[in-house]
């Protein structure tokens, strides 16, 4: 595809390519989560081999789909984003170009390593030394650029997405930097600086906030942009997306220590984390009733809209992991969900649901616009995905709970004279409909991905028609 | 002990940067800000308008709008 990028007055350039890797990465990565899904049914799908070993695939789907997928959407929507409510053109074409190939080559980097066991053990943040340098400095560069069109502005008001992903960037990078401290003894092995209990505390603030930063500011700030524009309407209340975000990000650095109940972590950070987890329901939730009121007087275009439909549902799920997160950061029903499939539920609540549904409306609705479409290809397909996503969360969700729960109160179970009731096997026997139940989850949710695919395919093949961008583009001034 | 710093730490920011996030704005202000993304897309913004009944500039003409009046971009009204 061809584009000059000089006729339109915003860099959409580097948006169509960050764009069209999410969906690619969206694709790999899920259909990593349906095999690996399906290695937990069927063991044999391990081939007896290292590389295709559940150990090793697994933290490569979660890699997929968080820096892939879930990293180039939130590159695509920052840019598209920043630079219509900032109405001045992205800075430095060069360098946000530069990001998207160096975040490219982060994920294939992690492609390519991880299935070799190259990894430094540590949840979302497996990628070793040189890998783990190379993202700082890709970061580096999506800061500069992102902060610099900030300072370019051409209007007063910083609005509010802007400070989501302002946020985001900036925690990011702290997150990344101080969980990645490590002496390197070759291009990839290195030793963590931290042991022990410490060790796990930096993991697991780093872990939460992966979810809170990676996964959540910056995706607020995608919905913060796109239900308003999708809906046409302003956002609810502009006052509480400002204490909405003050909350949030003040609170949600504290809650990792939730991942930690009953461990050697000290008392103190237990409860500590318990706490802000309990107090951060009130953050999220003023977020997601901002966003579903944004609706207010447009609720009747939920029934021929399904891009919002996908923004509305994914409110509605964010509302349900942000409730269901702060109960299992409870210590009395932690101790029974802890190291459950309920947690593996609650994960993919988030990811699913919240996630890939905003991640799905938000680029439904710029596909079109930066390649000069009127709309997508097929509304129709839209509408599909919509309900296999939707159900297949549902799948996905509903057997990892009722797993959870039966795992939780088996490994519990102990009899009279103080001996467990079952062993491990038998409540992974018991286990065995849930997983079988997932994996057809996880299959509707890729089938709708791969709608997805078809559908952008289908938009974006011919390239980009500039006259029209032009049209649909402000005279900025 | 641990726990009253972080939070100190915790309310400090919050109140801190809510209360310099809002603390200087009026309600016009922030009807302006929350208009920012149909700033640009001056097609959507009049559709918005004229469903909302009010302006995408957050001026001051009183009554209903429709993004026609003369008044569109007063604040003084």
């Amino acid at each position: 595809m061809h584009t000059t990028a000089s006729s339109s007055p915003y860099n959409y350039r580097v948006v169509r390519q960050f764009a069209l890797m999410t969906v690619v990465w969206g694709v790999l990565g899920m259909a990593l989560g349906v095999f690996i899904a399906a290695q937990l049914v069927w063991p044999a799908l391990n081939f007896d081999t290292p590389w295709l070993s559940f150990g090793r695939l697994r933290p490569l789907h979660t890699s997929l789909v968080i820096f892939g997928f879930a990293g180039s959407a939130q590159f695509a929507a920052s840019y598209y984003t920043v630079q219509r409510t900032c109405q001045v053109r992205l800075f430095s074409d060069g360098l946000a170009g530069f990001t998207f190939w160096g975040w490219q080559a982060v994920v294939l980097i992690l492609l390519v390593t991880l299935p070799q066991g190259l990894t430094t053990t540590k949840e979302y943040a497996e990628i070793e030394f040189t890998g783990a340098v190379w993202m700082g400095i890709v970061w580096v560069a999506y800061g500069v650029v992102f902060f610099t069109t900030l300072v370019q502005r051409r209007v007063s008001h910083l609005y509010v997405g802007n400070w989501f992903f302002g946020a985001f960037i900036l925690v990011i990078a702290m997150l990344h930097v101080v969980n990645h401290l490590a002496i390197p003894v070759s291009w990839f092995k290195s030793y963590s600086i931290y042991a022990g209990a410490t060790d796990a505390m930096a993991q697991w603030w780093y872990g939460h906030n992966a979810v809170g930063f990676f996964l959540t500011t910056g995706f607020l700030g995608m919905m913060y942009y796109f239900v308003p524009k999708q809906a046409e309407r302003p956002v609810y209340s502009y006052r509480l997306s400002i204490v909405h975000f003050w909350a949030l990000i003040s609170l949600y650095i504290w809650a990792g220590p939730h991942h930690l109940h009953y461990t050697a972590l000290p008392d103190w950070a237990q409860s500590l984390g318990m706490a802000m987890s309990i107090i951060l329901l009130a953050p999220s939730w003023g977020g997601m009733i901002n966003g579903m009121m944004t609706l207010s007087g447009a609720w009747h275009k939920l029934r021929t809209d399904p891009i919002l439909r996908f923004l509305v549902v994914s409110l509605a799920f964010y509302g349900m992991s942000t409730f269901e997160g702060p109960m299992m950061a409870i210590k009395t029903v932690n101790a029974l969900s802890h190291y459950t499939d309920w947690t593996i539920g609650h994960v993919h609540a988030g990811a699913l649901g919240w996630v890939a549904m905003i991640t799905f409306g938000s680029l439904y609705h710029l596909i079109p616009k930066v390649y000069g479409r009127e709309r997508m290809h097929s509304i129709a397909l839209i509408n599909l995905h919509f309900w296999l996503a939707t159900i297949g969360t549902v799948l996905y969700i509903a057997s990892m709970w009722v797993n959870g729960i039966t795992q939780g109160l088996m490994w519990r179970a102990v009899n009279e004279d103080g001996t467990l009731t079952y062993s491990f096997v038998e409540a992974l026997e018991a286990s065995h409909p849930g997983f079988v139940v997932r994996w057809v989850g996880g299959l509707f949710f890729l089938t709708g991905m791969l709608l997805m695919a078809y559908n952008t395919w289908r938009t974006v093949r011919g390239g980009v028609t500039e006259s029209r961008i032009a049209a649909l583009q402000p005279q900025l001034n | 002990m641990h726990e009253a710093f972080c939070t100190l730490a915790l309310l400090g920011t919050f109140f801190l940067g809510a209360h310099l996030h809002l603390g200087r704005r009026d309600t016009q202000d922030l009807d302006r800000a929350a208009m920012l993304p149909f700033a640009d897309d001056p097609e959507v913004a009049r559709r918005m308008e004229r469903e909302i009944r009010r302006s995408r500039t957050g001026c001051s003409c009183p009554g209903a709008c429709d993004g026609s009046c003369r008044h569109h971009q007063r604040m003084d009204m």
